[in-house]
Order: structure tokens, then sequence, then C-alpha cells
């Protein structure tokens, strides 16, 4: 294995354009290895391709880039995702649990872990994470809580966690470690918005240092690369790396983009470099306009100070900047849309009432000032026009409706065949599709399980309220798709036949 | 450069071609000057290394967005906006009903049309000379694959394609098979009868795929073979990294027909298995890849077949090398012919075509895009210049003064053919979840593969997962291992070992059994 400090980048090097070279392996070729046609986007990112690079050298720049990155990420092995981190998903589920074995995920799951358990046909236990009623956003998950569900399931295969959350909530993952492997299960940690955790002792525990078997990264999110670049980790004896390998072979197309691959290289060379001052650099400034956005009237950035009020928090990610704006009387969706429009500030999500920013190393100082000022505006905008109070204040009090019983598992209702019913008629029937309300993004209905009278209820009054639905193809939540019972069952008979 | 008087080859599309909705919306969007605090992280290339972001330009680093930027950037999962217009415009120019982007390549493009076709347990029809990617697509559906005869044509040393004839007996012996997978053209740019089996195939009520990495260029020149979308085709997989130019891992997944419950799987598989951070650098380059085959295209292939039949010419007449050119039309897996694509036969020079190869990129700086055991593929590029031409004649004929060998007339030298299983015991997706052990692969006849074993320089799968492993086919592997090819495994590259079914374990295991039932064991 190569040690992280005498890496030498090869993919690069391999990828510098040989003039001799004459490539007779691809049609779609313009002049020199260009595009077809100039656009806009230039003809250099062209010429990172691997139709230029003799095979073994891209083979062996690959397995290098990998070495260092496994080693960089206290890892045994990694695995470029050049698909994003949703592949990441879909392999390690794929991976660690075979059909009709037990995965246990919190109900908020990023939608590419359902997709693994469509794909491996896994029964998905779900646990419900902590919704803070102040910032009516979602917390994360209590090791008690994962500690009772394998109690109540002690045949389950592996538990997958979000950690951290898309606004840098933090789960006990030491902790959550010591249960999990006391039982003997995999632990597979969905890391998508740490990667940048390992290279700077300020920030929560990482997936690996913790001791979690595989863990999926969106490298891409934070640290540099072109975006829908990710990396897969592993470091365990528990996991099958055979199995591992013949899903990534799988879900991995066999020509990948190099490049991708090559900001991967430059990104990671960086941080190998100089990452924890890179780290701290962004650490500052966001926690200088975190105290700067705290004296403006009307809106707060949370802290560390979010760690006393959960009782699922434990650490939070500093880089990120998460503004409460219930005070100005105003939605999330509206703040970030307001900041967009006129004040030039694109924020990466809204929630009901807050809104996140992700701050990284391709940030300023003058970035942040800008947020800073927009916040402010945005501040003295709505104090003085005496706003209104925003109606979505009022839907989050609406409770939602217990999970319905699970009577299909994922895989089964993803292929049977639906019909679209109107919602009041859809009672006892089973789910063909995820409803997902946003706030606060956790579904109430996932394929497979069965509409109890209370969700029709749900359904039923959510549509005057104005929450998003996302999730399933009927926006308006009119009508669900459902499993069509009778023809499953026709299906099924023949299947065992 | 845009010449209005140069009419586009298809003049019956609706749309405005000479567009380009994604570049424009970017355009627009970096023009705002917007403070970044979205993904991806490196916000505008800002977070880069200095060196790379010279090397890559501004131009690029400025458009690799994310979906949640901004309205004015549309989301792929979810298109309304400038996506779902460059997908119409896409959709036009193929006359497609709907098309959608992939920027995962069409590996796993095949894939989803597999698994939007399939039900679990379902049977799909298909040939050997598949690309090996469609294993995972029938791993990850549960279907069973029901496979034509693969006939190896000892002569040119190349698999056939499947034909009418193998089609209607496949029919015949699986009347409830639910999809039919044809790959055209073929790896050496062999088209099948496409329109006569995709008009057989729906008679029979089979869901038709094609996989058409090689051919996303047939629609704009008339010489070239029949596109998968014009002989009826419902599901159309094209590689836009090799055929039209496009960033790699960019295609193109075309639906054709108007069933709302196909499209609605379809979107529900895209959705599963496409990342939620797509690069918009692979779509524009989609977005760029149509506008140019759509206003230039045509002219472009004119210039390039002209070119391909006179290098072809020459090469006829360079001692031991041959063309498979028009004569190959008098077969009857034969169609038509791509003839952008050159096939040479190289046996008679007494050089494998996998030592040609090295020797044309080791010491000539000219490279193929594949070897066999008796060929050479390569592909003109749409500007190919005569320069580059003479260059690649001169190099091939340099190879064979320098190396070639008459072959020896009467000895017989038998050429390595992949024999293959006949047997399927596990469906492939029970053989993936099922107990596996290693054994060495040439003590690994007679079990069951766990795994997929298959050509890497061709991408040709060689023993599908739920195979009984013959001794033929491990001969095969071992020779083919032999002669600088490289046979790969999804579990070890350097094929020492082989993962197979542990049947004991599987017996032993009552549990095991039990859930087998439920996940297609038969």
């Amino acid at each position: 294995m190569t040690k992280a400090e005498d890496f030498q980048p090869m993919l690069l090097q391999s990828l510098e354009p040989r003039p001799k070279r004459m490539t007779f392996n691809r049609l779609g070729e313009g002049k020199d290895g260009g595009p077809p046609e100039p656009a806009s986007m230039g003809s250099a990112v062209y010429t990172f391709d691997s139709t230029f690079v003799p095979r073994d050298a891209h083979v062996e720049a690959l397995a290098n880039l990998r070495s260092f990155i496994a080693e960089l990420s206290g890892a045994q092995q990694a695995y470029l995702l050049l698909n994003g981190t949703t592949s990441g998903n879909l392999g390690m589920v794929l991976a660690t649990v075979r059909p009709g074995q037990k995965i246990i995920i919190p109900r908020n799951a990023h939608k590419s872990v359902l997709g693994g358990v469509v794909l491996s046909g896994a029964a998905p236990v779900f646990i419900q994470p902590e919704i803070s009623a102040e910032l009516n956003l979602v917390f994360t998950i209590k090791p008690e809580q994962i500690r009772q569900a394998l109690l109540d399931n002690p045949d389950a295969t592996a538990v997958l966690l979000t950690n951290p959350t898309y606004q840098g909530f933090c789960l006990d993952l030491a902790e959550t470690e010591r249960v999990v492997h006391q039982s003997g299960k995999l632990l597979l940690i969905d890391e998508a918005h740490g990667p940048h955790f390992r290279f700077h002792p300020d920030l929560p525990l990482s997936a690996m240092r913790a001791g979690a078997d595989i863990a999926v990264q969106s490298t891409h999110k934070i640290l540099g690369p072109f975006a829908q670049t990710s990396v897969l980790l592993v470091n365990s004896q528990r996991v099958d790396d055979i199995r591992l390998r013949m899903a990534m072979t799988m879900i991995t197309p066999s020509k990948i983009s190099h490049l991708l691959a090559g900001s991967l290289e430059a990104a990671m060379t960086q941080i190998a470099e100089d990452g924890e001052a890179i780290l701290q650099r962004v650490i500052d400034m966001t926690e200088n306009a975190r105290d700067r956005i705290n004296q403006i009237p009307g809106v707060r950035a949370i802290g560390r100070e979010v760690i006393g009020k959960s009782e699922s928090v434990v650490d939070v990610d500093l880089t990120k900047l998460v503004i409460d704006v219930a005070g100005l009387n105003l939605s999330g969706y509206r703040a970030a849309r307001v900041l967009h429009d006129d004040y030039g500030v694109s924020a990466e999500m809204a929630g009901a009432t807050t809104v996140t920013m992700v701050v990284t190393l391709g940030n300023d100082q003058k970035d942040l000032d800008r947020c800073v000022t927009g916040v402010e505006q945005l501040s003295r905008r709505q104090r003085s026009a005496r706003a209104q109070s925003s109606p979505l204040l009022h839907i989050l009090a609406l409770q939602t409706p217990p999970m319905g019983r699970q009577v299909l598992v994922p895989r089964d209702a993803f292929f049977a065949r639906k019909a679209r019913v109107p919602v009041p008629e859809s009672t006892g029937k089973i789910s063909g599709e995820s409803v997902i309300p946003y706030p606060p993004g956790i579904p109430v209905l996932v394929p497979g399980e069965e509409i109890t009278p209370e969700i029709v209820e749900y359904l039923t009054s959510v549509r005057r309220t104005g929450i998003e639905i996302h999730g399933c193809e009927d926006r308006s939540i009119s009508t669900l798709r459902i499993v069509d019972e009778r023809e499953f069952l026709h299906n099924f008979g023949s299947g065992w036949g | 450069m845009f010449f209005p008087w140069v009419v586009p080859y298809n003049r019956d599309m609706r749309h405005d071609q000479s567009t380009l909705p994604l570049i424009e919306a970017l355009d627009a969007y970096i023009k705002m000057q917007k403070s970044p605090f979205h993904i991806p992280g490196h916000k505008y290339g800002r977070g880069l290394p200095e060196a790379f972001r010279t090397r890559i330009g501004n131009e690029a680093l400025l458009r690799d967005l994310a979906s949640l930027v901004g309205p004015e950037i549309d989301s792929l999962h979810d298109a309304s906006g400038c996506i779902a217009r460059a997908q119409e415009l896409i959709a036009d120019a193929f006359e497609a009903s709907r098309s959608l982007m992939l920027v995962n390549g069409p590996d796993i493009g095949l894939q989803m049309a597999i698994m939007a076709a399939c039900d679990p347990d379902d049977e799909i029809i298909l040939s050997r000379n598949v690309h090996f990617s469609a294993v995972g697509g029938i791993v990850m559906s549960g279907a069973w694959p029901v496979f034509t005869p693969a006939r190896f044509d000892e002569e040119l040393g190349l698999l056939e394609n499947m034909t009418l004839l193998d089609l209607r007996h496949a029919i015949q012996k699986h009347p409830q098979a639910r999809a039919l997978l044809l790959m055209s053209p073929s790896r050496h740019g062999f088209a099948p009868d496409l329109d006569e089996m995709v008009e057989e195939a729906h008679n029979a009520g089979l869901t038709v795929i094609v996989d058409e990495r090689l051919g996303a260029h047939f629609r704009f020149h008339k010489k070239l073979p029949i596109s998968g979308i014009e002989a009826g085709a419902d599901l159309v997989v094209q590689d836009w990294h090799q055929c039209l130019g496009a960033l790699e891992q960019g295609a193109v997944l075309h639906v054709r027909g108007d069933a709302a419950e196909r499209w609605g799987r379809v979107q529900n598989v895209f959705q599963t298995m496409t990342t939620t951070s797509p690069s918009y650098l692979i779509m524009a380059s989609l977005d760029i890849a149509r506008h140019y085959a759509v206003m230039h295209g045509s002219e472009a292939l004119d210039h390039c077949i002209g070119l391909a039949r006179e290098i072809a010419g020459s090469i006829d007449r360079l001692p031991g090398l041959n063309v498979l050119g028009y004569e190959m039309l008098r077969r009857s897996d034969v169609d038509n012919i791509d003839c952008t694509r050159l096939t040479i036969t190289v046996a008679d020079t007494g050089l494998t075509g996998y030592r040609f190869a090295q020797l044309l990129e080791e010491e000539h700086d000219v490279v193929v895009d594949m070897a066999e055991e008796s060929n050479l593929i390569l592909s003109t590029g749409f500007q190919l210049s005569e320069e580059a031409a003479y260059k690649l004649i001169d190099a091939l004929e340099r190879v064979v003064g320098d190396y070639g060998r008459p072959a020896p007339l009467y000895v017989d030298v038998r050429r390595p053919t992949p024999v293959f299983s006949n047997n399927l015991v596990l469906s492939p997706r029970a053989a993936f979840f099922a107990p596996r052990r290693n054994v060495k692969l040439g003590e690994s006849v007679g079990f069951v593969c766990a795994e997929a074993i298959h050509h890497h320089t061709t991408g040709l799968p060689l023993v599908f997962p739920g195979e009984e492993i013959t001794s033929e086919m491990v001969d095969y592997i071992i020779s083919e291992g032999a002669r600088d090819a490289t046979v790969f495994t999804s579990n070890d590259q350097s094929l020492q070992q082989v993962g197979v079914v542990d049947e004991r374990k599987m017996i032993l295991h009552r549990s095991f059994f039990r859930g087998a039932a439920a996940w297609g064991g038969r």
C-alpha cells in the first residue's frame, strides 16, 4: 500500500496530452482529442479521457489512486464511485444484505439507501429519528434506539446510518459502533456529508476512525473534486469483500470518467498535503460568520449549543451554517429564495424555518461577507414590512401518523403491478410508492407498507397546507399508486411453480 | 460554426435543434455571479489546486454545478426545465418517445433497461455476444437468461450475431419470455436484421432492448445500419462518448412507445440507479454532442465513411491483412455493416490480434479500439485526417513487414474457441447471493459459478453466475490468458481463483434454502 506522504499522482500525469499518438478507438472524436464542436465549456475537459492513455498506464494509475485514498482515509480499501454516493449506497447494501434479511435504517435515509434495499431484496427495519420541534429539523438517532432495534430484531444483518445529517448533526458514533459490533452486526455509514471529518481535529468523529465497517463519502460535496465524485471505504474483517467487489463491479461503469477521477486525484493530493490548514480556514470563516449572524435580530445561526438541546446530537459540523429564520416570520424556503434572487447568495438547502449553507474550501471571506450582508438585509426588510406570519409555521403542528405494517419488502412492491386510486379509497391497500412530506422529510409511506386510516387522514389534511410532497408521482397527492394485489398474487403463484 | 444553409439529415424534427438548452442555462447562470453555498465543494473550481485549474480551464470549472443551486438549473431526477428541454431535443432527434440523459455510462443504462423490462423470474432472450454489463442487470432484476445458440466463426475468429431463426426457436421454446436483448451493432460493427427481429419479438409480446452502444450515429447517415428506435425497439441504450463525442460516462437511454406503465417503471429504475448529484459537465457534453450530430453529423459521417473505405482498400492490399467488408452481408447474421468501424483479420500474418495491437501501440503510437485473437477492431474518428489515415496504413505495413510471417499452411493451428455452458443451474441472482467458496480455476470444472467471468478487452461475458463451469471454457480462459488477453472475474483479477457456489453449505443451511425459493432458486 502506498504511504500517503510519498504518493505520486499518476493519473493526471498519464492523462497529459501525447501529441504523437494516433487513436482509432472511437468515432466521436474531434481534432486533437477535443470535442467535435467547440462550445462554451472549453475543449480542455475533453482531453481527460482514457482513450488517449495506454490501458496499463491508467489501470495502474487508478489502482494507485485507490490505495492512496484508502491510506489517507484510514481504510483497508477504497473504491472510486464516479456515479456518486448513490452507487455506493446501492453497492453497500447489495453486498452485505441478502434477499429477505433485515437491515436497520433510519426512516429518513437517503433514497439511494432504499434503492439498495430494492436491489438486494432486503427487509428494512426503520428507526424514527428525533425531530426538533424548535428548529423544525430532523436531528438524528440515539444509540439507545439502535440497541432497542437490535433487541427487537436479533436476526438483522446490518445497521446503516446517515452521519452526519444534511445539516451537519452527528450521532454518538463511538457508542453506536460498540452497540452494533457487540451484537455482531455490520455498521454501514452513509457519510455523504462528512468526507472532511478525518482531516481536522475539531470536526466530528469520522466513520473509519470510529470503526465502521463500510462508509460512503460524497467527496465532491465538501473537498473539491467534480460533482458526482465519491468514494466507498472499507475497513473490516466482517465484510465479505469478494461479494463487495462483485457488487461494485456491477454498479460501476466499465469505462469510468477519467475527468472525474482526475479531479479526485487533484483534490485528495491537496488534502493530503495541507488538509488541516485548509479546513482550519474554513472553520474560522464559518465561525466568524456565525457570530456575526447571531448579532442580527430575528435570525440565529446554529452552533454547538444545539448539542445540549437534543438527545441524539452529540457533535456538529462547524463548517455548516444553519440559519434559523423563524424569528422573521418567514419560511426557510422563502428566505432561501429571497437570498438567492435578491442578494446573490445561493444556499444548499431550505427547511421549514431554516436555511443551510455549505461552506467549503472553495469559499472565501468575500462570499461569507456577502452571506452575512444578505441575511442582514433580509432581516431588515422583513421586520420593516411587518410581514404576515408564514402559513408553514402552523402546519408543523400536524402530527405525522405512525408507520403502516410492512406487508411486502420494498423489492416486491417495486416490481409489482400498480394501480392508481384516489387517496380516500386507499385505506388498507399496499402502497406502491414513497410519500415524503417536506418538512420534515421523513417518509409517511414506503413501498410495500399498508396504508392505514391515520395515513389517509394525514394525506387528506396535508393537501390543504402547502407541505411539499416528494417521492410519489402525483405531487398534489389526490391519488396514490398502490400495489395491484390480485395481479401480484397471480405472479407470485407462478413464481413458485 | 453554424451554417444555416446546411439542412440537417432529418427534416421532420419538430423542435429547433440549433439551440443548446442546457449550455444556455449554465451560461446564463454563471453571469449572475451568485455566491455559492452549495455543493460541489470546489465552488466554480476555486477550491481545486492551481495546476489542475489551469489545465482544465475556467470555462469548465464554472459549469460544474449541482441541481440544488437554484431554480434556473434543472434537476436530472425530476427534470422540468433546461434538462427536460435538452432531453426533448434528443428524443426529437432520434424519434424516441422519451430520452433520458445518463451520466453513468451505457453499462448502467443497459442495467436500467433490463430492470425496466423484466420482473424477477422473467425470462430474457439474449445472445452470447452481449456486453458483460448485462449480467448486472440480470442479477439485479432477478431475470433468467435464455441464450440463443452461440456460433463462433473459427475462420474469422468472431462470435456471430443472433439471427431471426435463432429468435424464432427461442420464442418457441420459451413462450413465456418477457424480453429480448439485442446487441446492434456487434463489436465488429455488424448489425443483425433488426427490423424483422423486432417485429417477430413484438408479435410474441416481448419487450425489445437494443444495446446500441456502438451505433448512436446510425440515425445520421443513410448508408449506416438501421437504428434501434427506427426498427421499433422499446428501450435503446447508446454510448455517446464512443459514438458522438460526449465526455466519458455520457450516454442516453431512449424509450419508444407510449405505454404509461413502462415509462413509470423506467423512471423508477432511472431514479434508483442515478446519482442525486449528476455531473453537469457530462450532461452539457451530451447537449453539445446532440447539437453536433443533428447539425453536422451527416457531413462528418460522409467524410469519414469515404475515408474509411479508402483505408479499407489500402489495408486489403497489404500482405496478410484483410478488412471484413460488404462480403459479410452474405451471412445470415449480418444485415448491414457500420463502415466507420474496421475489423481487420491478422491471422495470416502469423501474429495474434493481441500481439499486433501491442506492437502497433509500442512501436508506432497507433491505438486500436479492441483486439481479439485474430482481429483488430478500429474506429475512424469524425474528423479523421488523411494524414492520420496514412500513418495508420504505414504502421500496419511496417508491423507486418517487421514481425509478420506467413502462417503455416498445413499445420492445424486450432484457435481457442469459447464453448459456453448450456447448463444454467441457478438464476444469476440466486448464484450472486448464494454461499460461496473459492477454488482454483483449473479445478473449477463442474462447479456452479458464483460470479461473472468476462473477457476484459472485448467485454464479452464468458460465464454467467449460476452456470456450470465447463472444461472447454476453462481451457479457453487459460489459453486466452496465455495470449496477452485479459480475462477478468469480478473477484480475482489475476484469475487464480474462481468463486463457486458452495453446494454443501447451501443444503446444510436450510434457512438459506427457504430464502432461495423466494429469490428465484428453481
